[in-house]
């Protein structure tokens, strides 16, 4: 019998470095033995945790999911998960093109809630008018990935993000 | 009942809609609004929701959801539409009567209105008053202040009872330090204060429903802007039609649709009904004190 591959890639607040890979794949697979994950960014770097020396970090077959500290920052990512038998030979393999904006959407709250204490704050031409930057750049991320595919304007997206929430005595 | 963080960020998304296209027509449902609310309300919004996406729980929920439902304007008519006040029956506000009292303080860095400020708005949030369906006075030292500008350029100020938005206005209006302020609101008379003259209160109806006219009212007409060719009646029962009798609407016309009228509710709160509709209709009620 087969499994119908899938994965899922999430993070959780407070913690924008982490990727959590969860198995959602259906069937079954007695032949499978574990699994790879591979991390490409937008410039076809391999990412992986410190310390590995692979271009791929492993999963074991017996964990449903798995959290891996990849992200120095936020990026826009192509995933592979693959899953192999003993011998090591690809059986599944499934890709998926993502963005990860936590630590900027992180910032971005942070914003809001000083906003919602001190109202006066959306008065000041220069904290809304970035903070309204911040929020489409955020945005231009998600959609370049999801209406586009576009991997590298989402990079480019988020690194304008970055640049705002890496300097806020001068945009905020 | 406290909306829930699911809920705030519905209303958030209309109403950033709704100013948005009344920001486009040019005309305004009530007062003055700045420009850039529609996309302030939109940011807000994404804020809380990314925030709600990640963690459900997050104690920061409550006040960016309560500031979030601060600066909705329209959130009623979004609530109305989202069906979060039992399918079409809208309360309107009731004037506080005996439990309003005068605000009476000197202008500092922490006082309701404070130094440097040009406006507040008395609608129940941020710790405020809600003033409301009232009339206002307001007395600047000791000088007692009017709605209309000053033909000698001297200050003068704003009230919307639709919105509760009171504003110092005219040049170097902004509330000084050690300044005395009176803030009266007034149950039995006095200055309107309204920039836009008779306001109605204004309901979304998409299917029958009630309007609860509040004591010590009238309504004197009532005019119906509706969506579809329904035929649609009006009266104090279920299914009632002494107040209107079968009208058919006129689609997207407020003129021929409603009916002038005084029906009172003298001594308890009455409820309207409203039969017939099957497609959204914007309603206004013209209300007068008894």
């Amino acid at each position: 019998m087969a499994i119908v591959e899938n994965f899922t890639a999430s993070q959780n607040l407070g913690f924008p470095s982490q990727i959590i890979f969860t198995d959602t794949s259906t069937g079954s697979d007695a032949a499978i033995a574990s699994r790879r994950i591979t991390t490409v960014d937008s410039d076809g770097n391999y990412i992986v945790v410190d310390g590995t020396q692979t271009n791929y970090e492993v999963w074991p077959y017996a964990d449903a999911t798995i959290t891996l500290a990849l992200l120095p920052i936020d990026m826009s990512v192509y995933i592979t998960v693959q899953w192999l038998n003993s011998g090591g030979t690809v059986l599944y393999t499934k890709t998926i093109l993502t963005v990860f904006r936590l630590y900027s959407i992180t910032y971005y709250i942070y914003l809001i809630k000083s906003q919602s204490s001190n109202e006066k704050l959306k008065n000041n031409a220069n904290f809304y008018q970035n903070e309204i930057r911040l929020l489409c750049s955020l945005q231009e991320a998600y959609d370049s990935v999801y209406y586009a595919g576009d991997i590298k304007s989402a990079q480019a997206a988020l690194t304008r993000a970055k640049s705002l929430v890496d300097n806020p005595a001068n945009f905020f | 009942m406290p909306l829930t963080t699911s809920q705030q960020i519905s209303i958030g998304a209309l109403c950033s809609v709704y100013t948005s296209n009344e920001l486009a027509s040019g005309k305004r449902t009530g007062g003055v609004m700045d420009t850039g609310l529609p996309v302030q309300i939109y940011a807000v919004n994404q804020g809380l929701k990314w925030l709600y996406e990640y963690d459900p729980t997050n104690s920061d929920l409550v006040p960016i959801g309560n500031y979030l439902i601060s600066i909705c304007r329209q959130q009623f008519r979004a609530e109305s539409v989202l069906a979060l006040n039992n399918g079409g029956t809208v309360a309107p506000i009731v004037p506080g009567g005996s439990s309003v009292n005068d605000l009476d303080f000197i202008v500092s860095a922490t006082s309701i209105i404070e130094t440097g400020e040009s406006s507040i708005t008395f609608d129940g949030t941020n710790g405020n008053p809600d003033f409301r369906g009232l009339n206002v006075n307001f007395a600047r030292g000791a000088s007692v202040m009017y709605t209309t500008p000053d033909p000698d350029g001297g200050v003068y100020y704003g009230w919307n009872k639709v919105t509760g938005l009171f504003q110092l206005l005219g040049p170097s209006s902004a509330a000084g330090v050690g300044e005395r302020f009176r803030i009266m609101p007034d149950t039995t008379g006095g200055s309107s204060g309204s920039s836009t003259g008779f306001e109605p209160t204004t309901i979304l109806l998409s299917a029958d429903g009630t309007y609860t006219l509040p004591e010590g009212y009238l309504i004197w007409k009532i005019s119906i802007l509706p969506t579809a060719a329904d035929t649609v009646k009006i009266g104090t029962t279920v299914g009632g039609d002494d107040i209107m009798f079968d009208k058919l609407m006129t689609t997207g016309v407020y003129g021929t649709n409603g009916v002038t009228t005084d029906v009172y509710a003298e001594s308890a709160d009455k409820i309207i009904y409203f039969t017939g509709f099957t497609a959204q209709a914007t309603i206004n009620i013209y209300l007068l004190p008894i």
